[in-house]
């Protein structure tokens, strides 16, 4: 038989009469508030399991349908890698740390972005370096996401290895571009 | 029907499976992250955490998941008293502790008016000597910290009018993430957001069960402290973005008193929040500190606003005691107990008949890690439940039937 604690109250005579019963040391309340969390914590992993089993929100590589402040692609859902991270840090030095104003860069320096405002937008230009990645990336499709969430629509390398896209002018984008990746699409 | 404490521990289980992803290693990756986290809140299980009934009518599921985020990720979280760190530091220190580059285990928090030998800088970073390929070896930890340390300077590091941190800082100094001579300022105001964002893009995958179960408890605990607002606000039959940078946490608490206390003198069939005259009862008896008179408090918006029928069907019926019990609740930081602890606990609620065999067989088991379908799949489970679902609608009944149990304790 399983107890309904909450609906009868039979059974709240026989948990608080268990409880006045036990020793003295377990009538502490803290282990008991312990136990209570770590009940907590083990049921909502197994529901939280459970529904990512079921309905299979588990993040995967398919584009979202939405972002708080940028705009999924459309159509076909297009499988994304994310292969690139780009910042917009400049040379650390031991004391300080500078942003270059409008350029990211990858950490080894063979992809460079370089941003100004057009047209009430952002145009951001992208420039892969270097045969390997040339040959690897060129013609293939991109995206770019922020940080922060803000993400571009679909874009083209082209076969020389340069890209152009617009992004909104706008403070989270000009916040979110101080760190993005670079996923490409692997259809 | 899950209480609104149960869906938040499921997401933020959600969360902390989203903070341990991939296979040999993770990849921090916000937006992914976001994008899961939005979609997880659009379910139709979470339109109560979200307040989604609440909302105007043409705001839907996602609109509402979308103001939650904003509303509790992105809530700037503030020091408890005297304490150096709020539970947002914590979660960004535990993802730090993670990173995969060498050294960042070695990684604290610190507060510090002079950092090692140098001037108290908001950042100190020595150049990295390895350069990290891109999709291949990991960065040195001097490449990741520098990365961390930019992401640190990019966050408003003002302190609100309130905070202890204030007087936390003047008496101690700044708060720095410290690996080794590296140091930068962290934010005393970090937001769960910002704390996932500024960690380690790579980090380690987590140990096992044990592990995952003591980062999932960090997690419900900073859940627990940003959802604060929202929450009382929510529980109030108020749609949160409209009042949560209107109402202080305290004065959604007072307010929610008062309502319990018109409550109980209107009895249960009432179908609103009655008169002026009741109202006049309700205040000898409960005031609501923020508001001089009852009279203030009833042509006030917020009055008003409790006095509109659409508003009152979604009041949440709590007795002033248990909110004054949730209120005491959160002075008190709860560990996990281990496994013969949780065991000689479980063992005591048998006894006491406040749990049967059957509760004890599953409780013991989703401790040790197994899963919903696979517990499913055992026949004396299989002869109860027919499929899976109603396995999980039971775990959760079962939680909050002990969750109830123990606040029963504790009044004892």
């Amino acid at each position: 038989m399983i107890y309904d604690i909450m609906s009868h109250p039979d059974n709240l005579i026989k948990v608080t009469s268990g409880i006045a019963s036990l020793p003295m040391e377990l009538k502490d309340k803290k282990p008991w508030r312990d136990f209570a969390h770590t009940v907590e914590v083990i049921t909502g992993s197994a529901l939280a399991e459970h529904e990512r089993h079921t309905s299979k929100v588990a993040a995967t590589e398919t584009v979202p349908s939405a972002t708080r402040t940028g705009r999924a692609g459309g159509g076909k859902p297009r499988h994304y890698v994310t292969l690139f991270e780009l910042e917009r840090l400049a040379a650390a030095s031991a004391e300080e740390l500078s942003v270059r104003k409008g350029e990211l860069y990858t950490r080894d320096g063979n992809i460079v972005g370089k941003f100004a405002p057009n047209d009430g937008h952002l145009r951001l230009s992208l420039q892969l370096k270097g045969y390997a990645l040339l040959s690897t990336y060129g013609g293939r499709m991109a995206r770019l996401t922020c940080f922060n969430g803000v993400q571009s629509d679909s874009f083209r390398f082209d076969e020389r290895g340069s890209a152009e896209l617009e992004l909104p002018d706008d403070a989270a984008t000009q916040e979110g571009l101080g760190r993005v990746t670079l996923d490409f699409s692997e259809d | 029907m899950p209480n609104a404490a149960k869906i938040l521990h499921t997401l933020a289980a959600h969360l902390t499976f989203l903070l341990d992803e991939g296979k040999d290693g993770v990849v921090l990756e916000p937006w992914k992250i976001e994008a899961t986290v939005l979609q997880t809140l659009s379910g139709s299980q979470y339109r109560r955490l979200v307040g989604a009934g609440l909302a105007d009518p043409d705001t839907n599921a996602q609109d509402a998941a979308v103001s939650y985020f904003s509303a509790v990720f992105e809530r700037r979280l503030w020091l408890k008293g005297a304490e150096p760190t709020h539970k947002g530091h914590e979660l960004f220190l535990a993802l730090c502790c993670r990173g995969a580059a060498e050294g960042w285990e070695c990684v604290a928090l610190n507060r510090k008016r002079e950092v090692g030998s140098m001037a108290c800088n908001r950042t100190s970073v020595p150049e990295g000597k390895d350069m990290w390929r891109a999709g291949s070896s990991l960065p040195s930890i001097a490449d990741d910290f520098a990365a961390i340390a930019l992401r640190l300077t990019q966050i408003d590091g003002a302190i609100s009018p309130g905070n202890p941190a204030k007087n936390t800082r003047q008496r101690s100094g700044p708060l720095f993430l410290v690996v080794g001579e590296m140091n930068a300022e962290v934010a005393e105001e970090l937001t769960i957001w910002q704390a996932i964002c500024c960690a380690p893009l790579r980090i380690r995958k987590l140990e096992n069960k044990a592990t995952f179960d003591q980062l999932c408890s960090l997690v419900i605990k900073v859940l627990e402290a940003a959802n604060r607002p929202f929450g009382e606000l929510v529980g109030l039959g108020l749609w949160p973005p409209h009042w949560i940078d209107v109402l202080s946490l305290h004065a959604i608490r007072e307010a929610r008193k008062f309502v319990a206390c018109v409550k109980r003198l209107l009895g249960p069939e009432a179908g609103g929040l009655g008169s002026l005259s009741i109202w006049r009862k309700a205040w000898e008896q409960q005031k609501v500190p923020s508001f001089g008179t009852v009279d203030e408090f009833w042509n006030s918006d917020l009055g008003s606003a409790l006095r509109s029928p659409h508003i009152y069907r979604h009041i949440e019926t709590k007795s002033i005691d248990e909110i004054q019990s949730e209120e005491q609740s959160e002075c008190y930081e709860p560990q996990m107990c281990d496994g013969q602890e949780f065991e000689a606990r479980v063992a005591l609620l048998r006894n006491s008949r406040s749990i049967d065999d059957f509760d004890a067989m599953i409780l013991t088991a989703i401790r040790e890690g197994d899963a919903i379908r696979n517990l499913w799949l055992r026949l004396e489970v299989q002869g109860r439940f027919k499929q899976p679902a109603d396995l999980a609608e039971y775990v959760e009944a079962l939680g909050q039937r002990i969750a109830e149990a123990v606040r029963r304790f504790d009044d004892l």
